[in-house]
C-alpha cells in the first residue's frame, strides 16, 4: 500500500485585503501541500500570487482564514516558519561584498543557536548546491549560476522542510538552469516541499506536480500535472458543426469559436485522432500539438488578460 | 549573533572601497588640506605685512610711523617700487605740516592688490590708520611733555605703543586655539568624517530592502527590532574603530607631517566618554537617515547634503568667527558643532562645563534619533512583502 505523504502546508478560506483596496487580494483561498512535492503558483502580473505567499510565509496577516503548517503542531505559526519554512527570493538576497562561506555563516548563525551545528549546516549547503569551488570567493565575482545556487544554499542553510522558490533560474545559462532544476529535483526527493513561481511554463511543467492557477485572487484552477499526457490543439476555418464535432471520440473542448483542443492520455487513439483530422481536412486551419499542457491552460485562461 | 552582525557589517565596509573612502580617505583628506590652510593663511597674512614706503621718507614723522608700522608688524620692504605682492603706503609731501590739521584730505594713501582677501585688505588699513593715530598720539605726548623729547626714538616708540595698548582677555577659550590651526580644523573634519557613515549604512539598509535579504531575514528566528539593535551595535562599534584612526591621524600624523604642535586629549576617561559619544551620536543620526531614505540616490543626496549643511552650519568651512551672528548662532543647533566642541575641549588646555552641556545635548539628540529610526524601520518592516 503506497504511503501517503504528509500535508505540510494547508490554507483554509484565505482572505486578504490592503488597505483601502475596493476587493480581496487574496479570496477565500484552500489549498494543500504535501511533503515531497513542487506546487507552482501561476497567475498573471497583479493576480494576488504575491500577497498569497507572502500570507503562507507569515509575512502578512490574514483579514479571515487560517494557514495551518500540520506537520508542526506543537509550534506556532510564527515558529514553524521560523524554523522550517526558507524562501529564495528572485533576487540576490544576499551580501555581495561577503564570500560565500561568510553569507552562509552570517545566515547560519541567526537561524541556529547551536553553534556546534554551524560547520555541519555551512558544509551541506555547500555540498547540495555544489559551491565548493567558490566557497572562498567574494559572492559580487561569482556567476549568475553560482549567484543562483547560493541564493537557494543559503535557504538550504537553513535545514527548512518547505521551501518558496522565486523563478530562481531567472538570467542564467541553460546549462546552469538544468543544474538547478536538477538540485531543485533532488530537494524533492528528499522530501522538501516546494512552493515555486515563475513564468517559465516548460520549467514549472517539468519540476512541479501540481498547479494552482490564480486569477483576481481566486483559485480558478488547481491540477496535477501528468506528463503523460498529451495536448493538440487545432483551429478551423468555420465554427465545426455537432456532427463534424462528434467524429473526435477524445476529450474535446472548446477554447473558442474556430479553435479547439483535445486532451489525450492513450497514445492508442493517435489513429482514430489522425482519420478524424483527415475528414475535416478543408476545415483544418492549423494543428499544434503539445505536451505542456500548462502553458495551453495559462493561455486559456489568462489570454483576455494580456497587455 | 551580535558577533556575527558585527563580522559582517565590518567585512562589508572593509571590503568596500567606497566605503572605506568615505570612512577614513575624505575626512584625512580633508584634515589635512584645511589644516594646510589654515596654517598657510596665518603665513599669507604675515607675508601680507610687507610694505613699501614710498614718498617723503625723510621726515620725521615717516621716520615714526614708520617705526610705528614695524611695531605693528609690518616688514618695511626695501624695494620702493611697488609690485603687486607688496602693499605700497605713499606718504604725501605735506604729512608733516598738516597732519595734526582738523580737516583736509588724508595725507597717506595705502596701495593694496585685489588680490588680497578682503579680510587682509581690512586688517592693513586697520593697522595703518592705527598707525596714523598712533603718530597723532606721539604728537601729543611730546606737546604735554608725557614723552620725553631727547629719547631716543625706539623709546618713544614703546612710550606711545604702551600709552595705546589694550588688555585682552580670551575667556573658556583654550588657549592652544591661537597658536595651532589643527585645533580648528581637526576636530571639524573628524566629527564630519565620523558623521559621513551615513552613507556606508543607508546603502547596507536599502541595498538588504531591495534585493530581498530583509524579506528572507522576517521568515528568520530573530525579531526585526533585534536585527536593528544588532545592526545600531555592530556600526557603533565600527564607527569607535573610525574614530580611534581618525584621532590618532588628526592629532598625531598630521600635526607632526605639517610640522605643528601634536594635539593631545587631555583626560582618557572624558576622551572615551567623548568618542562614544561621538559615535553614538553619529551612528543615531545615520540609522535616522538610512530609515527614511528608500534609494541609493536618497541615500546619497539626504545622506551626504544633510552633513554637508550641517558641517557648514557648525562652522566647518567658513569659521563662526566671521559668520553674521544670525547664521552662527545655527551652530548651538548643530550635532555637529556640539561633536567638535567636545572634542575640542578635551583637547585644549582648559576643561569647562561646556564639555558635559556637550555630552548631554549629544546623548539627548542620539536617544531621539535612534528612536525616530527604529520606529520607522519597525513600520516599513511591516509593510515589506514578498516582492
Amino acid at each position: 500500500m503506497a504511503k501517503i505523504a504528509p500535508i505540510m502546508l494547508e490554507l483554509q478560506q484565505l482572505s486578504f485585503a490592503y488597505k483601502g483596496a475596493e476587493r480581496l487580494t487574496v479570496d477565500a483561498v484552500s489549498l494543500q501541500l504535501k511533503q515531497g512535492t513542487c506546487t507552482a503558483i501561476l497567475g498573471p502580473n497583479g493576480a494576488g500570487k504575491s500577497t498569497l505567499i507572502s500570507l503562507m510565509t507569515g509575512l502578512l496577516a490574514p483579514a479571515a482564514g487560517r494557514i495551518e503548517y500540520p506537520h508542526y503542531q506543537q509550534l506556532s505559526l510564527k515558529q514553524a516558519i521560523a524554523k522550517k519554512v526558507a524562501l529564495v527570493p528572485q533576487d540576490f538576497a544576499f551580501y555581495e561584498e561577503l564570500t560565500v562561506y561568510d553569507n552562509l555563516a552570517f545566515f547560519v548563525a541567526i537561524s541556529e543557536k547551536n553553534r556546534r551545528l554551524h560547520a555541519q549546516y555551512i558544509e551541506s549547503a555547500i555540498a547540495a548546491c555544489n559551491l565548493q569551488a567558490v566557497t572562498n570567493k567574494r559572492a559580487s565575482t561569482l556567476s549568475g549560476g553560482y549567484k543562483r545556487r547560493l541564493n537557494i544554499a543559503i535557504a538550504l542553510s537553513k535545514q527548512p522542510d518547505i521551501i518558496f522558490l522565486d523563478e530562481p533560474t531567472v538570467g542564467i545559462d541553460p546549462l546552469s538552469r538544468d543544474a538547478i532544476i536538477s538540485l531543485l529535483q533532488d530537494l524533492k526527493k528528499q522530501g522538501k516541499t516546494l512552493i515555486y513561481t515563475s513564468h517559465l511554463l516548460y520549467e514549472v511543467a517539468q519540476l512541479c506536480d501540481d498547479v494552482v492557477f490564480i486569477k483576481d485572487g481566486k483559485v480558478v484552477a488547481n491540477q496535477a500535472i501528468n506528463s503523460a499526457q498529451l495536448t493538440l490543439n487545432f483551429t478551423t476555418r468555420n465554427r465545426l458543426s455537432q456532427v463534424q464535432l462528434a467524429l473526435f471520440t477524445e476529450q474535446l473542448t472548446v477554447i473558442s469559436e474556430a479553435h479547439y483542443q483535445l486532451t489525450i492520455s492513450d497514445t492508442k487513439l493517435l489513429g482514430s485522432l489522425f482519420s478524424a483530422l483527415s475528414q475535416l481536412s478543408d476545415e483544418i486551419k492549423s494543428v499544434n500539438f503539445s505536451d505542456n499542457q500548462i502553458e495551453l491552460l495559462y493561455r486559456a485562461l489568462f489570454s483576455e488578460q494580456a497587455c | 549573533m551580535l558577533i556575527h552582525t558585527l563580522k559582517k557589517e565590518a567585512r562589508l565596509i572593509a571590503n568596500d572601497l567606497h566605503s572605506l573612502a568615505v570612512l577614513l580617505l575624505m575626512p584625512i583628506v580633508f584634515m589635512v588640506i584645511m589644516t594646510m590652510a589654515s596654517s598657510q593663511s596665518q603665513q599669507s597674512i604675515q607675508q601680507n605685512l610687507v610694505l613699501s614706503v614710498a614718498g617723503e621718507n625723510n621726515s620725521q614723522h615717516s621716520l615714526v610711523i614708520t617705526k610705528l608700522l614695524q611695531a605693528q608688524g609690518f616688514i618695511i620692504s626695501a624695494n620702493k617700487s611697488r609690485t603687486e605682492q607688496v602693499s605700497q603706503l605713499i606718504i604725501n609731501p605735506q604729512f608733516d605740516q598738516q597732519i595734526l590739521m582738523r580737516q583736509g584730505t588724508s595725507q597717506l594713501q595705502l596701495i593694496i592688490s585685489d588680490d588680497l582677501a578682503p579680510q587682509t585688505r581690512l586688517l592693513l588699513r586697520e593697522k595703518v590708520k592705527a598707525c596714523l593715530a598712533q603718530l597723532k598720539l606721539y604728537l601729543y605726548m611730546l606737546e604735554t611733555g608725557d614723552l620725553d623729547a631727547d629719547a631716543v626714538i625706539d623709546e618713544q616708540i614703546n612710550a606711545v605703543i604702551t600709552a595705546s595698548d589694550v588688555n585682552y582677555l580670551l575667556i573658556d577659550t583654550p588657549a592652544k586655539a591661537l597658536h595651532n590651526p589643527a585645533l580648528n580644523s581637526i576636530p571639524a573634519w573628524w566629527v564630519f568624517g565620523v558623521y559621513f557613515i551615513v552613507l556606508p549604512v543607508s546603502l547596507t539598509f536599502i541595498n538588504e530592502r531591495n534585493n530581498g535579504t530583509l524579506v528572507r531575514l522576517k521568515t528568520y528566528p530573530i525579531s526585526m527590532a533585534r536585527y536593528f539593535y544588532n545592526k545600531a551595535c555592530a556600526y557603533t562599534l565600527v564607527s569607535l574603530v573610525q574614530t580611534v584612526l581618525l584621532a590618532l591621524i588628526g592629532c598625531v600624523v598630521i600635526p607632526y607631517c605639517l610640522d605643528l604642535p601634536l594635539l593631545s586629549l587631555n583626560s582618557l576617561s572624558l576622551s572615551v566618554i567623548a568618542l562614544i559619544s561621538l559615535s553614538v551620536a553619529a551612528i543615531s543620526f545615520a540609522l535616522f537617515l538610512a530609515s527614511l531614505v528608500s534609494s541609493y540616490e536618497q541615500a546619497i543626496v539626504v545622506g551626504g547634503g544633510v552633513n554637508i549643511i550641517l558641517a557648514a552650519l557648525s562652522g566647518f568651512m567658513v569659521p563662526l568667527e566671521i559668520m553674521p551672528s544670525n547664521l552662527a548662532a545655527l551652530a548651538n543647533g548643530s550635532p555637529m558643532y556640539w561633536s567638535a566642541q567636545i572634542l575640542r575641549l578635551i583637547m585644549g588646555e582648559t576643561m569647562t562645563h561646556s564639555f558635559w552641556h556637550y555630552s548631554v545635548l549629544l546623548w539627548g539628540f542620539s536617544l531621539s534619533c535612534f528612536s525616530a529610526a527604529l520606529w520607522i524601520f519597525n513600520k516599513k518592516m511591516r509593510n515589506l512583502t514578498w516582492n
